[in-house]
């Protein structure tokens, strides 16, 4: 990379992280700062009283576990589910292979938005509205498609005869899966669990129309009514503790695992 | 231990090619066979079908004298050791070992003992410990062996174990491998496309060539009785000679020289005489075209009336012009047009005193 390049590049990393920059210093700052003519760039009477406030007066304790509940338990059961789907995909004849995979991503790319009222409809039948489930379901359907394609790719470098060694060794087709099939796919179907976990914790739409209870709220949809519940002004300070606080979980998550997801996302660009 | 037998074993693919036709085999048990063949001659097939890992068109698979159809890989009690060797890369190489032990719920005391016990006869104790990635070819080669002998199974099947190790290292294993066999009292069906390890290895060699059984016997009867020119030029190394010649009366000609080959034919046929077999000592004339040095001995390639000839000889020719003899009893003779060998119907022991 020469010179220019790299000065582009961190003009663009910068340029990105400004806003969340000045959203993580605003958080810190109290009320009367925020309000104040001309502007402050960093705190000057350093606060946490938002992120008190967040936990004390509003229930964003009961977001956080419904938003950690919702996206682990939605991202589990969907990469469970692409896990077996792509696998039998993988082991497919190449025509069907190739035409299940496309019309899968074609699916994947479906905007979510034309499912809002069917599903919602089947939601309120099962009795789901205001219950983790009724959020866990379409979650981990609506990724299905994207999940399993990304999987069947990872799944087709397996190399067949390992399946073969343990059937002669004694394993039946599910053991094979279980013991020798998913442990090896094990990086592909981390980065697919870390994206679902990513797609469910930042959705928002079905989150605002599935739960109207406060106590169902997932963050997103918790973090919508901060704002609303103050009728004179605006919380800034709040909502930009609420930002920092919902999005710094994910931030961590995705540095532990970057390795894996960047792993899982090239695999098949390199042959071992 | 077990016998195997394959009873009119056809298998045709779904693009409709024949990979097995008519595939009839006993193996007797404790009895080590090879499979020799060149590559897609089907021999794989052969050897998945008897593992379970792919099914017969036609005909049966009998283990231990009972019929194997619909039997799962995993329920027929056999053992395979793969040409890639396939060792499972997330496990370390104790586990690779102990796995069908592991599902066979075997104690856990037991397991241990049994695969120190493995990891010892093949040198592998200090490996245990390491994954698959870790090791060497021939190291992985050892795993995957072990992996097969620590099950104590009906029957052992290989698909080419050496064909993925440097020359050296492959006639160092073959050679604990024929060790291994006669130790282990095992039944074997072994494939190979390398002639030296199908006859070095074998009780009796098969040899298959597009799905047809060319010959099955031991490998001094291939050697000496090849059915056909197929069997006569995999056999053998450096190659028979097959040359095309006229009979007469039983009579073949090169050059001058008549040699009697004491049957009682005419008519054009394939002649095969082995390198070996010729020996320079009055007889025909011939040129030398190349000498190629073979370290132990001289290939020679002469020409005797422009009709090219290899010979296998001691000593460096010392002019460009020799004598050759041929014995009348080293010299095959097949039919032209369908290859087989026309002495095969007469005694061997006759011609072979």
């Amino acid at each position: 990379m020469n010179r220019a390049v790299r000065i582009f590049v961190f003009l663009i990393c910068v340029w990105s992280l400004i806003p969340v920059v000045w959203c993580g210093l605003a958080s810190l700052k109290s009320s009367e700062e925020l309000a104040r003519i001309p502007a402050t760039l960093l705190p000057a009477d350093f606060t946490l009283q938002h992120y008190i406030e967040l936990f004390t007066r509003r229930p964003f304790a009961a977001y956080y576990i419904n938003s950690l509940v919702v996206s682990s338990l939605s991202a589990f059961l969907c990469v469970a589910a692409a896990g077996l789907a792509s696998y039998r995909l993988a082991r497919s004849p190449k025509r069907f292979r190739s035409a299940v995979s496309s019309s899968l991503l074609v699916m994947a790319f479906f905007p979510p938005i034309v499912l809002l009222f069917p599903v919602y409809e089947i939601i309120r039948m099962f009795g789901l509205v205001n219950q983790p489930w009724g959020l866990i379901l379409p979650y981990a359907a609506l990724n299905l498609p994207f999940a399993t394609w990304l999987l069947t790719g990872y799944m087709e470098l397996i190399p067949y005869e390992l399946e073969e060694a343990a059937a002669v060794d004694g394993l039946g087709p599910f053991a094979i899966f279980r013991r020798i099939v998913a442990p090896l796919a094990m990086p592909a179907m981390t980065s697919a669990f870390l994206l679902v976990f990513i797609f469910s914790w930042n959705e928002f739409m079905f989150a605002l129309t599935f739960m109207n209870l406060e106590s169902a709220r997932t963050l997103t949809a918790g973090m919508a009514t901060l704002s609303g519940a103050f009728s004179q002004e605006i919380p800034w300070g709040l909502l930009a503790a609420g930002v920092m606080a919902s999005t710094i979980p994910l931030i961590l998550a995705v540095f532990v695992f970057q390795r894996k997801i960047v792993a899982g996302l090239t695999a098949g660009g390199i042959k071992e | 231990m077990a016998s195997v037998r394959l009873v009119n074993i056809s298998r045709r693919f779904p693009d409709g090619s024949l990979a097995l036709s008519n595939v009839s085999l006993e193996v007797e048990d404790r009895e080590v066979v090879t499979i020799l063949g060149p590559s897609g001659c089907g021999k794989s097939t052969l050897l998945r079908i008897i593992a379970g890992l792919d099914h017969p068109t036609g005909g049966e698979v009998w283990i231990n004298g009972r019929p194997a159809a619909g039997i799962p890989p995993r329920s027929r009690d056999v053992a395979m050791v793969f040409q890639s060797y396939a060792l499972y890369p997330h496990m370390n190489c104790y586990q690779n070992l102990a796995l069908n032990l592991v599902l066979k719920k075997v104690p856990r005391e037991e397991i241990d003992r049994r695969v120190r016990e493995t990891a010892e006869m093949l040198e592998i104790g200090d490996l245990l410990d390491k994954k698959p990635r870790e090791l060497s070819g021939g190291q992985r080669q050892r795993i995957a062996l072990g992996r097969a002998l620590i099950r104590n199974p009906q029957v052992f099947l290989f698909d080419e174990p050496l064909s993925n190790l440097d020359a050296l290292l492959r006639e160092r294993v073959r050679h604990e491998l024929k060790q291994l066999f006669a130790r282990i009292q095992a039944t074997v069906i072994y494939v190979t496309h390398d002639q030296v390890e199908a006859t070095t290895l074998a009780d009796r060699t098969v040899v298959l060539d597009r799905g047809v059984i060319q010959q099955a016997g031991t490998p001094e009867t291939l050697y000496r009785m090849p059915a056909n020119t197929f069997v006569a030029s995999f056999i053998g190394s450096p190659a028979m000679n097959l040359i095309d010649a006229r009979l007469e009366a039983g009579k073949l000609r090169i050059g001058e020289r008549q040699i009697d080959t004491g049957l009682d034919a005419s008519g054009i046929f394939r002649i095969g005489v082995r390198p070996e077999a010729i020996r320079i000592a009055d007889g025909m004339p011939a040129k030398v075209a190349l000498v190629e040095n073979l370290g132990a001995r001289f290939l020679i390639e002469a020409r005797v009336d422009g009709v090219p000839l290899m010979v296998l000889a001691d000593e460096r020719p010392a002019a460009d012009s020799l004598q050759l003899q041929i014995d009348p009893k080293d010299i095959h003779v097949f039919d032209k047009e369908s290859g087989k060998n026309i002495r095969s119907a007469l005694d061997s022991r006759r011609i072979h005193p």
